[in-house]
């Protein structure tokens, strides 16, 4: 366990990570672009002066990360076992079993343990579109990293920094103008678990004018063991274009994992995220966006189902920069056994952002005594021709609709399950994406059968 | 059929049913008349398996099973149906999927096959033709914005898709038009076609859903117990003078 020292509102970075960073330096051995190498500069001194935020930082009320930082876990740039010719056939076949997705495109970028797996891997070229892993970018795609890269993402807590000093890979999508990409690019990152491993994933996503794609990240874990997973992707949609994001957070139950998709978006565009948590031991996502052109547009899909002492916290951050654009909100939660969820969503309308229409919803069935969730919106608007609504709710499984099912003939367990998945489809239903859909939607329902089963026990 | 020994139910320690005694045999079509409060939801509900109600005393027997001692679904598997007075919206399910998983329960238990899609399909049609339902609210979410009669009109769609042995239907009439009104009662009289093994409970306020389905026997629930029973023409005497005139007599079995 690492020795840490906890402050009021601040607990300092640990010997461990600060000795990790310097033996990567010297593993590197200067082999890094020299804008990289600032932003590290920066970051390390960002890290050392902010450090992790306690409970008493009001963005981290109710998520206790004390035992994420206790714990050493190894930066995966140092280990080497995504080489191991078993890890990589044991994660080619979980992928191939993977109940969302797998057979879900042709287009697919797999990381083990952070690093780019070539053989598990199809990043299909073509002209209009770059896929490729982030490090190779680095070093061949230098004008739209340098035009990019750490543009978007501040850093806002030491998770953020620490991020920017042991990124290992991830992907660039470059859609380039005037492109429709219909197939998906599927994004894996698999945790080894052979070790107690932290990993470090860094995307970067860039939309021309008039273009269109759609990404699924997805995170999985080979081994139930405690890993962490502390990712970053940052988005740039141009204007007119359209990107559609999935996250999965499908890792093991003693996983950790913080992660934080911040957007950008330019004059009529439009970004529409799907964000769903089912696995991990911590989960915390941060959402962001800048509407940060007028007619721009973004959706915020969000679905959690945990169980057992699973803990997910979703903050998500909207912020209109600039008048007549459209945010719209609608996060759902299925809290199961002793889980535990927090939702947090801001919204902010900046002077001179006329015309703003802001929704957001978000709704929690307790499917048991002991599920907790703390849900808050925060409007911070400084505008006054604005159009925000906004709604919570808390409930569990409605006992008249569970009885007219019941009088149907349909088994209490079953009955529950399709009510479950009946308030899983309302935010399911927004998935245009259809194989997609049905994945999860299936996924919901065995996840709901699974909690039952135990309840018979 | 059905056999009713002098229940006695609480519902949050008031008691709401004191004592019904009721025998609907097979063939039959039992009429349960009463003013509001009277406890004929109740009764249907207690029949149904709704859990909330405190069984004081008394029996439910059907077809010699002890229906007290059984779960909704399972009297449902033995064919036992309510229509509701109020059926719940339940946005998320379609009408189709609650639809097929009934069935497929039922006919389970019934040591019948699962009925495939196309089979399914075809009879789903069939039956919402005779109810006049058009065919996109099977897709849509189960009685989610449906009308008041929409939601009546899919409860008889229900009982003729799951075919039961015993239907109870709780005020099926209240809220619907006259043409509505008629097409319900031709759903109910589809069933009534074959009564070889069933029989029907219709609850009501009105006599008129009783000039369309003719009930071989009526019976008053008056707080909380069946004060009086008779034919066809019971109905008519309390539609032209109420329910107060049954306070200053005794039951009175006609
Ligand atoms: N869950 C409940 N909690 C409290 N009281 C209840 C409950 N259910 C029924 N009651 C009471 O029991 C009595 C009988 O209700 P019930 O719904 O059975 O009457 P009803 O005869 O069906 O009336 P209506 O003709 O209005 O439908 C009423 O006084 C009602 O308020
Ligand atoms: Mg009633």
């Amino acid at each position: 366990m690492a020795e840490i020292i906890i402050k009021k509102n601040k607990i300092d970075v640990s010997e461990w990570y600060l000795k990790n960073f310097e033996i990567l330096e010297q593993h590197n051995n200067g082999s890094i672009p020299d804008f990289i190498k600032t932003i590290k500069k920066i970051s390390l001194q960002k890290l050392i002066d902010i450090g992790f935020p306690t409970q008493k930082v009001e963005d981290w009320k109710y998520t206790n990360i004390i035992q994420i930082i206790e714990k050493n876990f190894k930066p995966s740039n140092l280990t080497e076992y995504w080489k191991n010719s078993e890890i990589i056939e044991k994660s080619k076949r979980a992928i191939e079993s993977d109940q969302i997705i797998s057979n879900l495109s042709s287009l697919q970028l797999v990381f083990i343990d952070g690093h780019f797996i070539e053989q598990l891997s199809n990043a299909q070229k073509s002209q209009n579109l770059e896929l490729l892993p982030l490090q190779k970018a680095l070093k061949e795609k230098t004008e739209i990293i340098q035009n990019h890269f750490n543009k978007y993402a501040q850093i806002e807590n030491g998770f953020n920094a620490l991020n920017n000093l042991f990124f290992s890979d991830g992907i660039l999508l470059n859609v380039k103008d005037n492109t429709i990409e219909d197939e998906p690019i599927v994004v894996i990152f698999i945790q080894s678990g052979e070790e107690e491993q932290i990993i470090n994933p860094r995307n970067l996503i860039v939309v021309g004018n008039n273009s269109k794609a759609r990404v699924i990240e997805t995170f999985i874990s080979l081994k139930n063991i405690p890993n962490f997973t502390n990712t970053i992707t940052e988005i740039f949609i141009s204007e007119n274009s359209f990107l559609e994001h999935f996250k999965f957070q499908n890792e093991s139950l003693s996983s950790y994992h913080i992660g934080k998709i911040q957007t950008q978006l330019e004059k009529n565009s439009n970004f529409t995220s799907h964000n769903f948590t089912f696995g991990g031991l911590i989960t915390r996502n941060d959402i962001n966006i800048v509407l940060d052109g007028e007619g721009a547009e973004s959706h915020f899909y969000g679905l959690y189902f945990v169980k057992d002492k699973q803990h997910v916290d979703n903050h998500t951050l909207v912020d209109h920069a600039k008048p007549h654009c459209l945010s719209n909100e609608f996060y759902k939660g299925i809290l199961a056994e002793n889980s535990r969820g927090v939702f947090n969503g801001k919204i902010i309308v900046r002077k001179g952002a006329q015309k703003t229409n802001a929704y957001q919803s978000n709704k929690n069935l307790l499917l048991s005594g002991n599920a907790k969730i703390d849900t808050k919106p925060q409007l911070e608007i400084f505008a006054d021709d604005v159009r925000c609504t906004h709604g919570a709710t808390v409930g569990q499984i409605d006992e008249d609709s569970l009885f007219y099912l019941r009088s149907r003939g349909i088994d209490e367990k079953n009955a529950r399950s399709l009510l479950v998945n009946a308030f899983a489809n309302e935010v399911l239903y927004n998935m245009t994406f259809e194989p997609l859909r049905n994945k999860v939607s299936d996924f919901v329902i065995e996840q709901m059968n699974q909690i039952l089963q135990k309840l018979d026990k | 059929m059905l056999k009713i020994k002098d229940l006695v139910v609480k519902v949050e320690d008031k008691e709401i049913l004191k004592g019904v005694n009721l025998e609907v045999n097979t063939g039959e079509v039992h009429a349960i008349m009463g003013p509001n409060g009277s406890g004929k939801s109740t009764l249907a509900n207690v029949i149904a398996g709704k859990e909330g109600y405190e069984i004081v005393s008394g029996e439910i027997w059907y077809k010699d099973i002890n229906l007290l001692e059984l779960p909704p679904e399972e009297r449902a598997k033995l064919g036992i149906f309510l229509a509701f007075q109020y059926p719940v919206e339940i946005p998320g399910i379609s009408n189709a999927t609650l639809l097929k998983t009934a069935i497929n329960e039922i006919r389970k238990a019934r040591g019948e096959e699962e009925l495939d899609a196309m089979e399914f399909l075809s009879l789903m049609r069939e039956k919402m033709k005779l109810l006049e339902m058009t065919e996109e609210m099977l897709s849509r979410s189960v009685n989610a914005g449906f009308s008041g009669g929409e939601k009546k009109r899919n409860e008889i769609f229900q009982m003729l898709m799951l075919e039961p042995k015993l239907a109870v239907l709780d005020e099926t009439d209240s809220g619907l038009d006259i043409d509505a009104l008629k097409i319900v009662a031709n759903g109910v009289n589809l069933l009534r076609q074959d009564m070889s093994d069933r029989a029907i409970i219709v609850v009501t306020h009105y006599q008129r859903l009783l000039n369309y389905i003719i009930p071989d026997f009526v019976h008053v629930l008056y707080n909380g117990r069946i004060v009086k029973s008779g034919n066809k023409e019971l109905a008519l005497e309390l539609e032209a003078k109420g329910y107060d005139w049954l306070k200053s007599e005794d039951k009175v079995t006609v």
